[in-house]
């Protein structure tokens, strides 16, 4: 009888092409948005993530996000170095530079000072240049996005592409002069402002006079040292913060989720896109067995079993959800390998696969327990009646 | 001859809000096996309801109907379900086939229901076809065939599964004079072959001299039964 139900579905094609597309366009904005806020969300923190080899982030009590700069003395960098089960631990300065352009614009920047022995901090892949090169004078590099848009040199002719900025042209920081020795490729950041890499001392030089100047001290733990309890005695120790680098992305996101109010308005956008998909899946189902219910009642006088009958309607729906859904990903999927290196926030983890799949789970048993209810009090005498 | 169908002041009251409907007030009858019996009378007058009742899809407000010796409305839903798909074949004015299978498979749904395979039950489908004289459209989607083509599927579907009891609610009614002739021939034929008990509901009179015997209704109740012979004069 399966058979029988598998082709009361597909057997017209207009209409099963109608509950295919519904049920694509539901698998679609069920994963294309929620990924689309999982990438923006993964943007508040794309500093981190780069930032690959520290476990440990030092930082003032204060702090709430990773841009929120608050520098520490300098001294508390020894101080947390000869803690035990430290392995090493680096500076890191994070702050603002307004960066006069060779086209004579002016544009805000985020400038990050990097140890200049180990350059722990530096982006991990560079588009042009090298590292190393950032131990000559006056040297700096810029991740990508900053040098083809707000750095580059706008065109001569409205209209005209604009000028990327290029290895060996001159910014001037703070009046300053700075010279470009690689282009990096960073994760973007939600402010998307231009990011400056340089040394730590240098970007000390870069930066309007402060009183202190180091906002990060990077850790590395000994091996086998147990992050949670290195991170309390660091905390004991000093009186700093000190979050693994998975507990300073979550401190991040809660800070956008509570202060920012972005992530609430778009998730709860997303939501709704998840509810309308949800509804039009369901939908699209039990119309079809609403359809098809002189049939059922045909099944049922001649002695089908309610047993069967759930079987044929839990497998019909079951089958349309997960094509529908499996169409909707591919369709998500193609959508985020055209857009991969434009503007648009994407991030697809395991974790929302399987989130997404329970919600078609959920939305297919469902619309199948309602068109079961439907189905199991339609009375087999109506088939006597015209 | 053994009794069939065996009806005992059988009554039907439908509640539609706030007016009561009496279908039936009180039938008594018997079909014996092997024979075709006419339910005829003005329309509205409780025909469907009664063979619905016998049927094992509805169930009568007071009084017994015994199907081959069993109290149906006495079975679990279950129970009743197997009794029907084992023992009753059903052949509708509107035909009912499913527009998305082939006529062989549609003949084939009550072997399926009883559990075969849709392979064999679709062969054997194929073959039932055959004895209907529709063998070269077995293949063919029910919505391509003309009425009197989809009703004679629909009777090889109702036979297929050799029941004792096969019940037709005004079969011919929706063909012409010619086809609907044909229905009936092929019904009587079939039915007297595998010996099982046909009740048939029409009030076409052109098909009164295929019947055994007619039962004429009126009001919900049977004013007489007669032979074909005296309902034709
Ligand atoms: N489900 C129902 N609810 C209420 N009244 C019904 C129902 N089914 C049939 N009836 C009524 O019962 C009577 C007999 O109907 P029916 O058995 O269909 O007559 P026939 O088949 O002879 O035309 C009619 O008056 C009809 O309106
Ligand atoms: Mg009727």
């Amino acid at each position: 009888m399966l058979y029988v139900g598998w082709r009361m579905l597909v057997g017209n094609h207009s209409k099963f092409l109608g509950i295919v597309v519904g049920l694509t366009f539901a698998g679609l904005i069920m994963t294309q948005q929620p990924g689309v806020f999982v990438g923006l969300m993964t943007r508040t923190f794309g500093f981190i993530t780069d930032v690959a080899l520290p476990d440990i982030w030092v930082m003032d009590p204060e702090v709430q996000f990773i841009d929120d700069n608050k520098p520490l003395p300098s001294p508390t960098l020894y101080e947390v170095a000869s803690i035990e089960g430290v392995s090493w631990a680096k500076p890191l300065f994070k702050g603002f530079v307004t960066a006069r352009l060779p086209g004579g614009g002016f544009q805000n920047c985020n400038l990050i000072g990097v140890d200049s022995t180990t350059f722990i901090g530096a982006p991990a892949v560079l588009l042009q240049g090298h590292i190393n090169d950032l131990h000559q004078s006056d040297s700096i590099i810029v991740n990508q996005e900053g040098a083809l848009d707000k750095l580059a040199t706008p065109p001569r002719h409205p209209g005209d592409p604009k000028t990327p900025l290029q290895i060996g042209q001159r910014l001037e920081l703070n009046d300053h002069r700075a010279i470009v020795v690689g282009i990096a490729k960073t994760s973007r950041t939600f402010q998307s402002q231009p990011i400056i890499f340089t040394t730590f001392e240098r970007a000390i030089q870069f930066s309007p006079p402060q009183r202190q100047t180091l906002t990060f001290i990077l850790v590395k733990a000994k091996e086998g040292e147990n992050l949670q309890t290195l991170c309390d005695r660091i905390h004991r120790q000093t009186g700093l913060s000190a979050y693994t680098k998975e507990q300073f992305k979550d401190l991040t996101i809660k800070y956008y989720l509570k202060y920012t109010g972005i992530p609430i308005n778009f998730g709860i956008s997303v939501l709704l896109g998840f509810l309308v998909g949800a509804a039009i899946a369901g939908q699209t189902f039990y119309n079809f067995t609403l359809e098809n219910m002189r049939y059922f009642g045909v099944l049922k006088a001649m002695g089908i079993s309610n047993k069967v009958l759930l079987f044929m309607i839990v497998s019909q729906a079951l089958f349309v959800a997960f094509l529908g859904y499996g169409l909707g990903l591919g369709v998500t999927c193609l959508c985020a390998l055209l857009t991969q290196d434009s503007m648009l926030a994407f991030r697809f983890p395991y974790s929302l696969m399987l989130f997404s799949l329970g919600g078609i789970f959920v939305i297919s048993a469902f619309s199948a327990i309602l068109s079961l209810r439907q189905v199991f009090k339609l009375d087999p005498a109506i088939v006597f009646r015209n | 001859m053994k009794i069939a169908v065996s009806c005992k002041n059988l009554t039907k009251k439908f509640d539609s809000g706030s007016n009561e409907v009496i279908a039936l007030q009180g039938i008594n009858l018997d079909v014996m096996d092997g024979e075709l019996l006419i339910l005829a009378g003005p329309s509205g007058c409780g025909k469907t309801t009664l063979i619905s009742i016998i049927a094992g899809i509805l169930t009568q407000t007071s009084g017994t109907c015994d199907v081959y010796g069993q109290n149906i409305h006495d079975l679990s839903p279950l129970a009743l379900c197997t009794f029907r798909s084992k023992m009753i074949g059903f052949v509708f004015q509107a035909y009912n086939l499913v527009p998305t299978l082939t006529s062989a498979e549609n003949v084939g749904i009550p072997l399926m229901i009883q559990g075969m395979g849709h392979h064999e039950a679709t062969e054997q489908g194929r073959e039932m076809l055959k004895k209907v004289g529709l063998e070269d459209r077995a293949d063919a989607f029910s919505s391509t065939l003309s009425g009197g083509q989809q009703q004679r599927v629909a009777i090889a579907r109702a036979l297929i599964h050799s029941p004792r009891l096969i019940v037709c609610d005004e079969p011919t009614s929706a063909l012409d004079s010619e086809n609907g002739l044909r229905v009936m021939s092929i019904l009587k034929d079939l039915s007297m072959r595998e010996k099982c008990a046909l009740i048939v509901v029409t009030h076409d009179a052109r098909t009164y001299s295929f019947a055994d015997r007619i039962a004429k209704m009126e009001d919900g109740r049977i004013l007489k039964i007669i032979s074909p012979h005296e309902a034709l004069e």
